[in-house]
């Protein structure tokens, strides 16, 4: 009797016990910073199989726990760059939870690219040519690298362009670092027509329209076309093309009296006969 | 014969088009626009601004920046505790995102939660056009709170690119410089 209740309690308290918790695990590292994703996290410890992540400055970072003599290793489960800076290394066994306050750092500078930012990204050469340059140098992590050897990450300076219309690209090969010049108002119109006998239509012709730094001006830029006999006074706009407009006007009075404006940029007038 | 094939072929289309539309339906998303934003509407934090770039943005875009750069603080607190990249996605450039979703393999529940109670942003540059800016927060409080309930503050001192994209500002890279204990709380750390 006695020996079988002795038997349940021992029963009893067998089913009562829990297995040992581990002590808190030590980290086998003397220099505070960790360069990753090439390092490993070296834990000297009695118990071998542990969860555990890296909180980053962003975000958690998964861990790989992997068995070593003496205790475990922990390295990243993705091999990437990370965000570099201040970081928890949370080591969890059941309820338990250990903190590890380290610095991480890329092992290598992957691809850091120098960002050249224009504004605007538009100039005409009737206003101002000036464009203000933001520049800052970014690792394929996103992290801010010091621009060149000065510890400053950010420039910032006002860049006078050429007056030279066309397409630029503030950093070679990258297209969403192009920039425009745009021609301005043309310097001057000149207009000189005939008449066309087999078609019975003036030919009046504008152009080479320029503007005061010699860019030629855009196609599609419309010009306007006055034309009078002593009757009627017509209007038609054209669009330019590749500097030059024309403009055929069906000869049914004797003679017309032509002039051609760009916004306030006026023509000389001519008289066309048949 | 004919008769029944046909009626199975129609059977068969009918069920096609049903399935396709509830397929349709679990997969679609609301537009940004519709969708209620709660971890950065519930989120507060003191946020002061100084201008030192060139162009100066106006009173209203600094109003905007302040908003949105609470917004971005809000998601990445809430993605330091759970790895969420997906909601705050609209505040991170795509780049950025990226390089998030690299180390991204479920949300998690991590012990340690973080806030952040100050900021203050130095404006070092601003794009004439209002696309780009590049700033230092400076003196930033950052606390951080562990599950058995001590917390530690920390003085840190950021770099961050930031641009505007679509129609709020998104962060595109950050840089850490320094950090210390801040020592005015009596909670101690464990």
């Amino acid at each position: 009797m006695k020996l079988g209740l002795f038997y349940s309690l021992l029963f009893i308290a067998l089913l009562g016990c829990e297995p040992l918790q581990p002590a808190k695990p030590v980290l086998v590292k003397s220099e505070p910073i960790f360069y990753l994703p090439a390092d490993t996290f070296l834990f000297r410890s009695s118990h071998t199989c542990w969860n555990a992540y890296l909180l980053s400055f962003t975000q958690p970072l998964p861990l790989a726990c992997k068995p070593v003599p003496e205790g475990f290793s922990l390295s990243l489960k993705h091999r990437h760059g990370v965000t570099e800076g201040p970081a928890i290394l949370v080591v969890q066994y059941k309820n338990s939870s250990y903190y590890y306050h380290v610095l991480i750092q890329n092992n290598s500078i992957v691809h850091p690219a120098s960002k050249d930012y224009r504004s605007p990204k538009t100039v005409n050469t009737d206003s101002s040519l000036q464009q203000q340059q933001i520049l800052h140098v970014i690792d394929e992590w996103r992290n801010l690298l010091p621009l060149g050897k000065q510890k400053r990450y950010f420039e910032e300076s006002i860049l006078s362009l050429e007056p030279k219309a066309g397409t630029f690209l503030a950093q070679k090969k990258i297209p969403l670092s192009a920039y425009y010049v745009q021609p301005g108002s043309p310097a001057s119109i000149f207009l000189k027509g005939k008449y066309l006998k087999k078609e019975n239509v003036f030919e009046v012709t504008a152009g080479p329209l320029q503007d005061k730094y010699g860019n030629q001006l855009a196609d599609g830029t419309m010009i306007r076309f006055l034309y009078t006999n002593n009757q009627f006074t017509s209007q038609t706009e054209v669009a330019i093309r590749n500097g030059m407009a024309i403009l055929k006007i069906p000869a049914i009075q004797q003679h017309y009296t032509i002039q051609a404006a760009i916004h306030t940029v006026n023509s000389n007038t001519i008289k066309l006969y048949k | 014969m004919f008769r029944y094939l046909f009626i199975s072929l129609f059977i068969l289309l009918i069920m096609y088009f049903l399935l396709q539309e509830k397929l349709y339906r679990r997969t679609a998303s609301i537009p940004v626009f519709l969708l209620t934003d709660t971890i950065a509407n519930q989120h507060q934090t003191k946020n002061t601004l100084t201008v030192h770039s060139i162009f100066q943005p106006d009173s209203f875009r600094q109003q905007i920046l302040i908003r949105d750069y609470s917004a971005i603080w809000a998601h990445l607190n809430h993605l330091y505790s759970t790895n969420d990249v997906e909601a705050g996605k609209e505040y991170y450039s795509e780049a950025f995102f990226k390089q998030l979703t690299r180390h991204h393999t479920s949300i998690l529940s991590t012990p340690v939660s973080r806030t952040d109670e100050q900021h203050n942003l130095h404006i070092q540059n601003w794009a004439s056009d209002g696309l780009v800016c590049t700033a230092i927060d400076s003196n930033l409080l950052l606390t951080y709170r562990y599950p058995d309930h001590t917390s530690k503050t920390m003085l840190t001192n950021l770099a961050v690119v930031l641009v505007f994209q679509g129609d709020h500002w998104r962060i595109d890279a950050l840089r850490f410089l320094n950090q210390e204990e801040f020592q005015n709380l009596d909670t101690k750390a464990p």
